[in-house]
């Protein structure tokens, strides 16, 4: 399994798709950042500006949405990829087990998908505390302040867990479509879709509604929340984790009976 | 140490009713190289695939260097090195880097197998220029580069002088014959360049159709490449019914351009060159030629290379 996940690392190393992915979310957060700062409220007379916390907070919410985007990008260029270029063939043909090629690629899949998703929110942290100094959550209502180390560091972990999530379903997708441009349609209408169908299916199907109350899609979008209860956290912790394990698995049942052309 | 690298027992690939492969015994000897030919759609490549680990036979067994257990099979192709179909190739990543990926990939600790691959493929100057900018010769070299990497005992090549210039085509035969001398490489070669193929094979296999006609050493195939008479002369109407009647035999054929093949006859030409003239035949052309392994595959896979407008 090393020199498998040594070769992958050095593929994402080199992508382009990945570098530029990348540079893309940097420049964006910078924008976003040089917007807020030169367009700030005003309030008799003085300006008012965006604290770190409320930079960090509307980054997360763009963030979920680039990732939805990035994901199906990512998997197309790197794995669904693969197949068109052939070189596919070669690492099927070199005797290693299929399952640990299929592992080792998502590792690094993921690894990448992951790397990208906190792109935003840490530079959004870094920009935050560059242009206003560290500060607590203000101007959301609420009484109750949540530090934005612990608000940070609680959503950078699940934009990591639930960015692993998204990338075993996107791996999958790869793996069944094998082809980087029909990769990249799908998992982009389907990771952008999915919660509005399914939020308005299941008003019409309970079981899909239970469903859907317990999916990475709804849960996602909850770790944004200021507040979260134990109940909340320990669900968003089990969630991405079984939905890692179980794409894990029917990708690599995919991948084991494939044929590789 | 066994002394088949590789054997197919009634390996028999099909695609729903269409049998890509019917019950294909093939074996390949360490040390031989094995040239394997076949039309396009024949099934040489389904084989390979097969070989590869690429794709799954519908029944029958594939064995490496003596293990048929489909996990030692499995480990044993790390002992293979293969290029099948097109070149497969990072088109964003420079030669050394596409071999890099495969020596990390290999778990091959020695860096300078890399530099070593490309020196032996003549691909050391490409510098940063994009595998996906090369020419299709410079391709299939370094997709040749990455098979050889980490010394394997078997070859499999499929159509490897695809897109190669003349020059490219020698200079692949002669590293592949320096490396089967050198190092006991075994390898199994499919090509359309028969002529080519000839000059470097040391044993045959001919597929058509799904089916393996007939392996043989190019000892015995030199053998079965018939020789015959190349005859055009003035009138050949006359020369055939003359050829029917002094030789009495039905071993020749008349070719639409008017030219005689005569098999029978190839070890005497000067009997039947001096008959041919004292009947007052004008001789054009009159010269003891070999079949070439063209011909005779065609003809072993029940083909025409020409249209005889009569056959004795």
């Amino acid at each position: 399994m090393r020199p498998l996940l040594a070769a992958e690392r050095f593929k994402l190393r080199k992508n382009h798709t990945f570098q530029t992915l990348i540079l893309f979310l940097a420049v964006t957060i910078l924008l976003y950042a040089a917007v807020a700062c030169f367009s700030q409220l005003r309030d008799g007379g003085f300006a008012v500006t965006l604290t770190v916390m409320e930079l960090y907070a509307n980054a997360i919410t763009i963030n979920q949405l680039l990732l939805k985007i990035l994901l199906g990008v990512l998997a197309g260029f790197f794995i669904a990829s693969e197949y068109a270029a052939g070189v596919l063939k070669r690492s099927v043909s070199a005797g290693r087990g299929r399952e640990w090629i299929y592992a080792s690629k998502l590792a690094v899949y993921t690894l990448g998908v992951v790397s990208a998703a906190l792109v935003i929110p840490v530079l959004a942290i870094l920009l935050g505390c560059l242009l206003n100094g560290l500060g607590l959550l203000a101007g959301f209502g609420r009484q109750e302040g949540v530090t934005l180390l612990a608000y940070s560091l609680r959503t950078l972990g699940f934009t990591a867990l639930f960015g692993a999530g998204y990338a075993s379903i996107a791996a999958w997708i790869a793996v069944w479509l094998a082809d980087a441009g029909r990769t990249i349609g799908v998992s982009i209408v389907f990771f952008l879709f999915v919660d509005q169908i399914l939020n308005s299916l299941s008003g019409y199907f309970p079981l899909l509604k239970s469903l859907y109350d317990y999916s990475l899609f709804k849960l996602f979008a909850d770790t944004a929340a200021f507040q979260m209860s134990g109940e909340g956290v320990l669900l968003c912790l089990i969630v991405p984790i079984a939905t890692i394990a179980v794409f894990a698995l029917l990708g690599v049942c995919r991948f084991r009976r494939k044929e590789i052309h | 140490m066994e002394t088949f690298v590789m054997r197919t027992r009634g390996l028999t690939k099909r695609y729903g009713s269409q049998a890509a492969l019917d019950q294909v015994d093939l074996s390949v000897r360490r040390g031989s190289i094995y040239g394997f030919i076949g039309q396009n759609g024949a099934g040489k490549t389904t084989l390979m695939r097969i070989v590869g680990g690429l794709t799954f036979p519908t029944s029958g067994t594939v064995e490496l260097f003596g293990e048929t257990d489909a996990g030692q099979v499995n480990e044993a192709r790390a002992r293979i090195g293969i290029t099948i179909e097109r070149p497969a190739l990072f088109p964003a990543m420079t030669a050394a880097e596409n071999l890099e990926v495969h020596r990390l990939q290999k778990g091959i600790a020695d860096r300078s197998t890399v530099r070593d691959a490309l020196d032996i493929v003549g691909l050391q100057d490409t510098g940063r220029k994009p595998a996906g900018q090369f020419s299709l010769g410079m391709k299939q070299r370094l997709d040749l580069a990455i098979a050889l990497l980490g010394r394997p005992e078997l070859l499999i090549l499929d159509e490897p002088a695809n897109g190669l210039d003349p020059v490219s085509v020698v200079e692949l035969r002669e590293l592949l014959r320096r490396l089967n001398r050198e190092t006991g490489l075994t390898i199994v070669i499919s090509s359309h360049i028969l002529s080519e193929l000839h000059l470097l094979a040391t044993h045959y296999g001919i597929i058509h159709q799904g089916r393996l006609l007939e392996e043989s050493t190019a000892e015995q195939l030199n053998a079965r490449c018939r020789r015959y008479l190349h005859i055009k002369v003035d009138d050949p109407a006359r020369a055939v019914e003359l050829i029917g009647r002094e030789l009495r035999t039905a071993d020749f054929e008349l070719l639409p351009d008017g030219s005689i093949r005569l098999y029978e006859a190839a070890e005497r030409p000067g009997k039947w060159s001096a008959m041919l003239a004292a009947a007052g035949l004008e001789i054009e052309q009159f010269m003891p030629m070999g079949e070439s392994l063209e011909s005779y595959y065609v003809r072993r896979i029940g083909g025409e290379t020409h249209a005889p407008i009569a056959r004795g």
